[in-house]
């Protein structure tokens, strides 16, 4: 009986294949298939619906059940264990990820600096690196314990259950329904498996991709303490954030997932308001003495910059800013995600690397993938005679529409413009900070997975309560439970970590460890003596250099430089390199101008070249280097800033000194012939510089990132209140060393010329703040930490 | 006559809605669904029952249902149409939510 339309079509589509029409063909076998699938659905749920293992998952007496924990706990061990002893990682991307492997340098080469050393490859900062270092400290400790396991996976992984767990017991508080157990871990399912979690954070791989696990469980546990009068839930969500860096890294992901979810807080929260706006106040406290170690960088970093070129609220990027939403949001159709597909037009016109995955997969489960849709359509009928979950449905369905608008902004096309879009634009331009979200297709693609897996949630139990029969409940499970699985299938199979690096065909992320003749060259390079930076040539058009993993010859670490974490010395990698100089240097290299080049890099304290000749034929006219800039990167090229060479790295890396013509130091008197000056780096924010013969009035440079806070200063800590003159190089420090204030030092000595000599320091102002606010920060953690486990176990001896 | 008067009033609605429409909206498709958008919202507020925009929904979810299996993979011979009747789905649905959500204000304030 339910076979016979799947056998008309079957019959129909060979009738259409031995006339020759075959594109009738291949749609009617696309109906074939799909009345097939519900053929056998049908009949699979007659036999099914019967058996008592269904009505007790239907009843929520299943899930749990004291044999289950026991099989579970171990079962799960089992499968992290097994799991985390691969020994291939995804390193790259802007933060490079090495902290999953070589969390110690991490920290010591690169996270724990104020300055100087505190940008991979000058890549810019526009947050203190230092803000992830309970992140890095975190996998260090675990990386302590488990030496031998793969940290990257393990996290990954646990992310990925916890984050099932973590909504499941949401959504299990929220809408207080023991017997939908089955129903709240199918939607926890659909939630952390959504493609919305895929394209934005679980492929870019950023440490933001905890949010999957840490936003259901912040929400959850701030809900609790609201209701429950149970302050040190606080404590733990501000430890949380702290450690994971939501209040940093991850903060415009939070933000717009939060932002959405508003509508839901509010109306579940404001029984108790008075309750939250004091434990929301008393968060903000929390997480501003937790975090005091670096907020006091803040001002020191592009994110607060008042320079002209880095202003939000210029008009230059107002302008540029309007344009750029205008462009990436023109061939968005909100119907994709409606269908709880990723938007189909910005992978097309930027040729995304996940297009192949989109068009051989999710393009062909779309139309069965409006069922989801249907059910929380549907479910606004009865809703209103539901009396438990109609309220939760609204506010569900109020913040899906929410994101699904942030989301995709192309919503309302009039002939007086798109309303959406010009609606978004305005708020970018007047509300404040609204700016973070101009990224909107990745900035609220978590937003709107867990809005549209909560409002699934409500119009699944809606639907459940308003069908008595058993039949209909149960497709509905299946149903939603195999389109859950379809839609995660590229994800379960890892089917994205083995698409080739963009734009190429045969190369790979996903390395074991870097290869030889690169590991040589780090360990060179670490004991070399601090003269300036290196670069790399030829310099990427972007900030990502290639590396070729040691075992698989065609898998490429493909990421900012890791040299700074690896050796401790800092380098510049491509144009973006250069900040103040970027469109100069560009310009230079294509034009062939190579002692315009020298210029810059001499400016930029460039004092070794690192000849890159491992870079594959591939990437030669790829994102990374177009064709007409790396070929103006040859010998010629080379001839004009390569001096003496140092040593060869086997067949891939030749170093350098940079060419004598364009010879530099990081400090040097300028404009005095008879001066002499010695400096040594005895870290990052502090240099000692011996000078002799210095005539009164002489000008000392410094390389570095133009910064008020640079001081000179007595080696007894006082500072020398020498003139700063100003400079429209961005990348260079000037003073003026006058007699009359260098006479006050105690290493001060005059010779009979007239000229004088002196010892003293160049140093970073703000890191005088370094350990008190550490000290500060660890001292309110263990506070905490005593309060919750005090708070913990009273509570436990009330209950007893 | 007094029916006749209902009818011309009707119709008179129904062009008035339909020109208000063109000059608002671009395409003939959204001409058609804005109209039968401001019409369904007429019906709402007189029958006082919210549930015509939720069936709506379903309707044009259905035609966007068989319009996605008639355009094959591609989609580009009617992704015009799907895309207008996603968005207009959408616009119902959100109506429908906005009028849930009010219905839910002033029934608390009741209680209250």
């Amino acid at each position: 009986m339910f076979y016979i339309l799947p056998l008309f079509f079957l019959v129909s589509l060979l009738l259409s294949v031995v006339l020759g029409k075959v594109g009738f063909a291949e749609l009617l076998s696309e109906w074939l298939w799909i009345t097939f699938f519900f053929a056998v659905l049908w009949s699979y749920t007659k036999i099914i619906s019967n058996n008592k293992f269904t009505k007790e998952i239907l009843k929520g007496k299943l899930m749990l059940t004291k044999y289950s924990k026991y099989l579970i706990l171990p079962l799960f061990l089992l499968f992290v264990s097994w799991i985390s002893l691969k020994d291939v990682y995804y390193f790259g991307g802007d933060d490079t990820r090495l902290y999953f492997l070589y969390p110690r340098e991490y920290y010591q080469n690169f996270v724990s600096k104020v300055v100087s050393d505190n940008a991979l490859s000058n890549t810019g900062n526009f947050l203190p690196a230092i803000s992830v270092v309970p992140f890095v400290l975190f996998a260090w400790m675990f990386k302590t314990i488990l030496p031998f396991v793969n940290l990257q996976i393990l996290f990954y992984t646990l992310n990925v259950l916890l984050g099932v767990y973590f909504f499941y017991k949401l959504l299990l508080y929220v809408f207080k329904e023991e017997k939908y157990k089955a129903v709240f871990l199918l939607v926890s399912l659909l939630y952390v498996f959504s493609i919305f979690n895929i394209y934005t954070l679980y492929n870019s791989r950023l440490i933001a991709v905890f949010l999957i696990s840490l936003f259901p469980l912040i929400i959850y546990l701030f809900i609790r303490a609201c209701v429950e009068k149970r302050f040190y839930y606080i404590a733990i969500v501000s430890i949380l954030i702290t450690v994971f860096g939501v209040q940093s890294v991850s903060l415009f992901w939070f933000l717009a997932s939060l932002l959405c979810l508003l509508p839901f807080l509010l109306y579940y929260l404001l029984p108790h308001w008075k309750r939250v706006l004091l434990y929301s106040f008393g968060l903000i406290g929390l997480l501003i003495l937790l975090n005091a170690y670096w907020l006091i960088y803040l001002p020191h970093t592009t994110l607060l910059s008042r320079t002209e070129s880095n202003s939000v609220v210029s008009e230059k990027f107002l302008t540029e800013n309007a344009e750029g939403v205008r462009s990436t949001t023109q061939n968005s159709r909100v119907f994709y995600p409606l269908l709880n597909l990723y938007l189909r037009g910005i992978q097309e016109r930027n040729s995304w690397p996940y297009l192949p995955i989109y068009r051989s997969w999710y393009i062909n489960i779309l139309p069965i993938n409006i069922f989801f849709i249907l059910v929380i359509f549907t479910a606004g009928i009865f809703a209103r005679r539901d009396k438990k979950f109609y309220q939760l449905y609204v506010v569900g369905a109020i913040s899906f529409i929410l994101s699904l608008y942030l989301f995709t902004v192309s919503i309302g096309e009039t002939k007086f413009g798109n309303i959406g879009i010009e609606s978004f634009i305005w708020m970018i331009n007047n509300i404040p900070g609204f700016v973070i979200f101009r990224n909107m297709y990745d900035k609220f693609g978590h937003a709107l997975s867990i809005s549209f897996a909560f409002v699934f949630a409500a119009s699944l139990c809606i639907l459940l309560n308003t069908f008595s029969s058993l039949k209909i409940k149960y497709i509905l499970l299946t149903t939603s439970f195999f389109l859950t699985l379809l839609n995660a299938k590229p994800f379960l199979l890892d089917e994205f970590n083995k698409l080739p690096v963009w734009r190429t065909q045969h190369l790979y992320q996903g390395t074991t460890s870097f290869n030889h003749d690169y590991s040589n060259l780090v360990s060179y390079i670490k004991n070399q003596e601090f003269k300036g930076r290196y670069a790399f040539i030829p310099l990427s058009g972007g900030n990502v250099i290639p590396i070729q993993d040691s075992d698989l010859s065609n898998h490429y670490y493909v990421g900012v430089s890791p040299l700074l974490i690896l050796s401790g010395k800092n380098d510049y990698s491509g144009i973006l390199s250069f900040g103040s100089y970027e469109d100069e240097l560009y310009d230079a290299i294509l034009d062939r101008d190579y002692e315009e080049v020298g210029r810059i890099f001499q400016n930029m304290n460039v004092a070794y070249v690192i000849h890159n000749k491992d870079i594959p034929a591939e990437l030669h006219s790829s994102y990374m280097y177009d064709w007409e800039f790396f070929d103006a990167q040859r010998e010629e090229f080379m001839h004009e800033v390569a001096g003496e060479k140092i040593q060869d790295f086997g067949n891939r890396y030749t170093l350098y000194a940079i060419n004598p013509k364009h010879q530099n130091d990081k400090i040097s008197i300028e404009g005095d012939p008879t001066g002499n000056i010695t400096y040594k780096k005895l870290s990052s924010h502090d240099f000692i510089v011996n000078i002799s013969n210095i005539v009164d009035g002489s000008k000392l440079n410094f390389l570095e990132t133009k910064n008020d806070s640079w001081q000179l200063q007595s080696n007894d800590n006082q500072e020398i209140l020498s003139k700063v003159i100003y400079s429209d190089d961005q990348y260079r420090n000037i003073w003026e060393l006058r007699k009359a204030e260098f006479s006050q030092l105690k290493s001060y000595s005059e010779n009979p010329d007239g000229t004088f000599n002196a010892e003293f320091h160049i140093y970073f102002k703000p890191y005088n703040y370094y350990f008190p606010s550490l000290v500060f920060s660890s001292f309110t953690v263990l506070v905490l930490f005593l309060y919750i486990i005090i708070s913990f176990y009273k509570e436990r001896k009330s209950i007893q | 006559m007094k029916k006749v008067l209902k009818l011309i009033i009707l119709l008179s609605v129904v062009v008035l809605v339909y020109f208000v429409s063109i000059s608002f909206f671009i395409s003939k498709t959204e001409h058609i669904l804005s109209s039968f958008y401001f019409l369904t919202l007429l019906l709402v507020i007189h029958k006082k029952d919210l549930h015509f925009f939720f069936y709506i929904c379903a309707a044009l979810l259905i035609t966007i249902a068989v319009l996605l299996f008639a355009a094959g993979p591609t989609l580009i011979r009617y992704i015009h149409y799907i895309d207008k009747a996603a968005n207009w789905s959408l616009y119902f649905f959100a109506t429908g939510i906005l009028f849930s959500a009010f219905d839910i204000y002033t029934k608390n304030r009741k209680n209250k």
